[in-house]
């Protein structure tokens, strides 16, 4: 895994116990290290600015307009009763990867 | 609160209050990422209600392995898609699409041009990449919960995310440069890189 990798995990909560421990060496005594991190952080926090879903928010956190949703929805399903159990089937999965047994390998990634 | 998995056990037993307050407790997060998709609001709700419809229906075949959640996730991610292709061939009418007002404090936040500008590298992302990283970033999701959704290792999930984040690091250290956001250094992200 590659430096900045070392950092995305960090930054996301996911680096183990001893990977922490060595960065946390690098943020108090190095500059740059500080500086790598950061920019992540300000690159995820640019990435999340960007959410298209932010110019539904106001939709979203009208408790009125959800219920309304909410209303049609159930509407929709009350109006068509659940098929038997032995009719159901498990959705069409269509983001499919190879398994690979593993893990992280270059060839799993577009 | 009652957690899913047992709302889920009561909707199976032909409990509807259960399924409801699973509608209620998920509609949020699914017309954000449905709207994330077809970027339509109309389309977005018509997403929503058809996924819960489906979930519904196929709901017997839930077996609980991944939370009902991912699942969710997953029959959305899929109707959005298939909404998306059907919408090519449908004549929008745009006297019916509801105007989509600016969030103000993303107005202030962000110059419309940058998030635009954003938004196109995150198209241009391979769509694994870009999917573990919309559902991370925007949803908030586990790398469990997403290797879930995306039916991939966990350690898959969080490589496509990494890969997707360093890319976009990549590509946008001029703007960041160009929006100020580098104010007090000079340094391209490929100096403090190397």
């Amino acid at each position: 895994m590659t430096k900045l990798e070392e950092w995305i995990d960090y930054m996301e909560g996911e680096a183990d116990l001893k990977t922490m421990a060595k960065l946390g060496l690098l943020l108090e005594h190095s500059r740059r290290d500080r500086e790598i991190l950061q920019n992540l952080m300000r690159v995820r926090q640019m990435i999340e600015l960007s959410d298209p879903a932010l110019d539904i928010h106001e939709f979203v956190e009208d408790p009125s307009y959800m219920e309304r949703l909410h209303a049609r929805t159930m509407a929709r399903i009350k109006k068509n009763p659940r098929p038997l159990a032995t009719e159901d089937a498990k959705p069409a999965i269509e983001i499919i990867l190879e398994p690979d047994s593993a893990g992280e390998t270059p060839s799993n990634l577009e | 609160m009652e957690a899913d998995n047992l709302l889920v056990e009561r909707a199976k037993n032909g409990d509807m209050a259960a399924f409801s307050e699973l509608v209620l407790r998920h509609q949020k997060s699914l017309l954000r990422l449905a709207f994330r998709v077809v970027r339509d609001l109309q389309t977005a709700q018509d997403v929503v209600q058809e996924s819960f419809f489906k979930a519904h229906q196929k709901l017997q075949s839930f077996e609980g392995r991944s939370a009902f959640k991912s699942w969710l996730f997953q029959i959305t991610l899929n109707t959005a898609k298939n909404k998306l292709r059907a919408r090519t061939f449908e004549t929008i009418d745009t006297e019916k699409t509801p105007l989509v007002e600016a969030y103000d404090v993303e107005e202030i936040m962000m110059n419309a041009d940058l998030k635009e500008l954003i938004q196109d590298e995150i198209k241009k992302l391979p769509n694994k990449q870009r999917i573990a990283l919309n559902l991370r970033i925007f949803d908030d999701l586990s790398f469990a919960e997403i290797a879930d959704v995306m039916a991939c290792p966990y350690d898959t999930a969080k490589a496509n995310y990494r890969h997707a984040l360093m890319k976009l690091r990549h590509r946008l250290s001029d703007t960041l440069s160009i929006e100020g956001w580098h104010a007090k250094q000079n340094k391209t992200l490929a100096e403090v890189d190397a």
